[in-house]
This record gives C-alpha cells, sequence and structure tokens, in this order.
C-alpha cells in the first residue's frame, strides 16, 4: 500500500471528529472508508481487523454509557431493576464509530510497503537520526521480551521472591527490570559504536531503488476519503 | 548524526514498548511505558530525547496497538517534563525522582484526559476503565470520572518508572549521562 493512502485517510478521520457529529453520517463514513480498505488490499483481512481492534472498546463503552453513566437520563428499566438510558446508548455508539474511523486509517498504515515508507520519510526530509531510531526500535524490541524472560528465570533460580502478594511483586520487580533496562542500554551503545566504524552516519542515505512508482489508483484511494466527508458534511 | 546517542535513544524507544511485557511477568498492573523516555531524558541530548517521546507513540501504533498513537501529546509532554526535571537536577536521589515522577504522571493524567473523553469515551483499554466506570455510576461526570482513575494508575505507575529510571542510571557508566559540552563520540 502506498504512504500516502493511509496519511490521507488519517486526516480524513481526524476532520471527521469536527464535521460529522451524527450517527447516520458517521456510520455512513465508516462504511466508506472500510469499502477503501477492502479495494485497496483486495482482501477483507484489514476491516475485519479494524473491527477486531475496535471491539474491546464497544462492549465497555456500551456497557458504561447505557447502563451506569448518571450524566444520561434514565429512559427506561430492563428485567424491572436494569436502568437504561437510551442518550448514553447513542453517545457510545457515535463514540465506537469515531474510534472504527480511525482504527481503519490506523489499520492502513500497517499495510504500508517498508520501502515505500522509508523512501518517502527520506524525501520528506526526516532526520536520518530519527529513521535509523526508528529502524532499530523495531528489530530491537522482541529481543527485549526475550531478554526479560530470560532474567525472570534466571532470578527465580536464584530465589527471588516473586510473591505471595503484590508487595512482594513489586519489590522483586527492580531484579528483573534493572538487568533488562541497563543490558538494553549498554548494549544499544555498543551497537552504535560498531556502526559508526562501518560508517553509519558519514554519508547520505540513497533511496530503495526497487520503490515503484504511484499509480492513478493509489491517488484515487487517498483522495476519495474527502469528497465522501464533504458530502456527508454538506448533505446531511 | 552522532551514532552512539542515536543506538541509545534507539534502545530506549524499545524499552518503552516492551516493558509492559516484562512487569506482566510478575503479574503487576502497571505499564512502564515511560522508563525509556525518562532515562533517554537524562543521557540524550534534548532533540533526540523528545524524539524518543513521540516515536514511542508512533511506533507503539505500528507494533503494539493502534490507539498508542492517540497519546502522542501525553508521550510529548512526559518527555518535556521529564527534560525539565533532569534540568532540575531530580533524578539524582530515590525521594526526588519519587517526587518528579509523581508530577509526570500527573502531567500525563491532565494531557491523556482530553484524549480519553473525547475520542475514547472514558474507555482505554487498560484497568484503569473499571475504576471510570465506578466513578462514573456514582454520579460523576466523565471528565472527573477519567481524571479519577488516571490519578490511581499514574500515581503508581509513573513514580515507579521514574525510581527504575534512577536505579538504571545509577548502574549505568558514568559517561554515557549527557553532557552538552561533550563535543562527540
Amino acid at each position: 500500500m502506498d504512504t500516502i493512502i493511509p496519511l490521507f485517510w488519517t486526516i480524513g478521520a481526524g476532520l471527521s471528529v469536527f464535521l460529522l457529529r451524527d450517527l447516520q453520517t458517521l456510520f455512513v463514513f465508516c462504511l466508506g472508508l472500510g469499502l477503501l480498505i477492502i479495494l485497496a488490499k483486495k482482501s477483507l483481512r484489514p476491516f475485519f481487523q479494524a473491527i477486531g481492534w475496535t471491539f474491546p472498546f464497544v462492549f465497555p463503552l456500551l456497557g458504561i454509557h447505557s447502563f451506569l453513566n448518571a450524566g444520561f437520563p434514565e429512559t427506561s428499566r430492563l428485567l424491572g431493576f436494569i436502568t437504561f438510558r437510551h442518550e448514553g446508548l447513542i453517545f457510545a455508539t457515535l463514540v465506537s464509530l469515531r474510534i472504527f474511523t480511525f482504527t481503519i486509517a490506523l489499520v492502513a498504515w500497517r499495510y504500508v510497503d517498508r520501502e515505500r515508507l522509508f523512501s518517502d520519510a527520506i524525501k520528506a526530509k526526516i532526520p536520518l537520526n530519527v529513521l535509523v531510531l526508528l529502524a532499530v526500535a523495531t528489530s530491537t524490541i522482541r529481543s527485549i521480551s526475550e531478554k526479560g524472560k530470560a532474567v525472570y528465570t534466571a532470578q527465580q533460580a536464584r530465589g527471588i521472591p516473586a510473591g505471595p502478594g503484590v508487595i512482594a511483586r513489586f519489590l522483586s520487580l527492580p531484579a528483573v527490570i534493572l538487568p533488562v533496562v541497563t543490558s538494553t542500554i549498554l548494549d544499544g551503545a555498543r551497537r552504535g559504536g560498531q556502526m559508526k566504524n562501518r560508517g553509519l552516519g558519514t554519508t547520505m542515505v540513497a533511496p530503495p531503488f526497487n520503490v515503484k512508482r504511484r499509480k492513478s489508483i493509489d491517488y484515487f484511494l487517498a483522495l476519495s476519503v474527502f469528497p465522501l466527508l464533504l458530502s456527508l458534511w454538506l448533505f446531511k | 548524526m552522532n551514532t552512539k546517542h542515536t543506538f541509545i535513544a534507539a534502545a530506549c524507544l524499545a524499552l518503552n514498548l516492551s516493558l509492559a511485557k516484562v512487569a506482566a511477568l510478575l503479574s503487576l498492573p502497571v505499564y512502564l511505558d515511560t522508563v525509556g523516555t525518562i532515562v533517554g531524558a537524562v543521557l540524550l541530548p534534548w532533540p533526540l530525547a523528545v524524539a524518543v517521546a513521540l516515536c514511542t507513540s508512533f511506533l507503539g501504533a505500528v507494533v503494539i496497538n493502534p490507539y498508542w498513537a492517540a497519546y502522542c501529546g501525553t508521550q510529548l509532554a512526559i518527555g518535556l517534563t521529564a527534560l525539565g526535571f533532569v534540568y532540575l537536577k531530580m533524578f539524582i536521589s530515590w525521594w526526588k525522582a519519587i517526587i518528579a515522577g509523581f508530577l509526570i504522571g500527573m502531567v500525563a493524567m491532565i494531557v491523556s484526559a482530553p484524549v480519553t473523553v473525547v475520542l475514547f469515551g472514558g474507555v482505554t483499554l487498560s484497568g484503569t476503565t473499571a475504576i471510570n466506570a465506578i466513578l462514573l455510576a456514582s454520579g460523576k461526570s466523565i471528565w472527573q470520572s477519567v481524571i479519577g482513575g488516571s490519578f490511581v494508575v499514574e500515581s503508581i505507575d509513573k513514580p515507579l518508572a521514574a525510581l527504575l529510571a534512577l536505579l538504571t542510571l545509577k548502574r549505568l557508566p558514568k559517561e554515557f549521562i549527557y553532557n552538552k559540552n561533550d563535543s562527540g563520540e
């Protein structure tokens, strides 16, 4: 996926917070964005991924605002004793749809072609420091989790009191976290020295040459979000 | 480009994104997603320290959960506050670090409240939602509930993160501490 697609969709999702404030228009906008992501990836997977990411918010939102939030007036009682608030349900649905629009845009970022993203970042004159920072951090994350598990196992073998009780576990936190943090920073500094010896930072970075040119379909998919948003805002 | 600083910044960024999983091994409800930011504020020049804070949100959105991006303002505020406390030499003793951590937590609470209320309707993916729900049911407004819930969580998480950052700094060689008069690598 080209970089401009999720970029414009993110901007569109941001504008929708201000322009689309009723359920119907926001619902249609969500459907429109969903259709665009299906067209972009020629697959339902990202759409269902966006639904999956949004779901953990939907039930708490509906539960809290439809039943618990005393800021909304009570409209009826379910089973004779459960307070139901219709305005809360409307509010929760509106927020859920808003979250869904952002989620679709954010899920789209996960499908951006990395070489294209890197190339566009260089063209946008993002500092080399930042690009190296992001690339190295991405590759380091998993190793930190594995290092943490190894340290935890080793410390357990040494008999750290990891319970019972919350206080004991809090007190054992430094024994697990500190070796991980310290070794990660020392490794980072050492790796920086090694990369400097290999010449990193002494030359400009050439963008990758395998990046495909943008097609008109990329522009269509990226820009479609704005006519959709405008038409819903004007004709609501 | 100062390669050593860049790679230390990358380590701090990666720590922000992965320490929560390490803390989860101990079944503790803490996030520790700012330890790297605080350590970076001491070890790095301020532009890189700010970059660590901002990139935590954006990279977190790609690697962990898309909603991390919504809290980029919070991470930025935490980074800037940590830099301020480094200037005030707050990360040299345990009690100063705890005070700094608590104040960082309050800044995080204030900056993240509008995002949680306006964008997420008072719901987050963490256990704070349960506290928010209790406060909402008791008649508090959504703003009071979100701020109340965040206060409980942040007043534990951020002082703990600051204390862990201080203990880390005490274990690192002194030449790691950033000195703006230092000419290079």
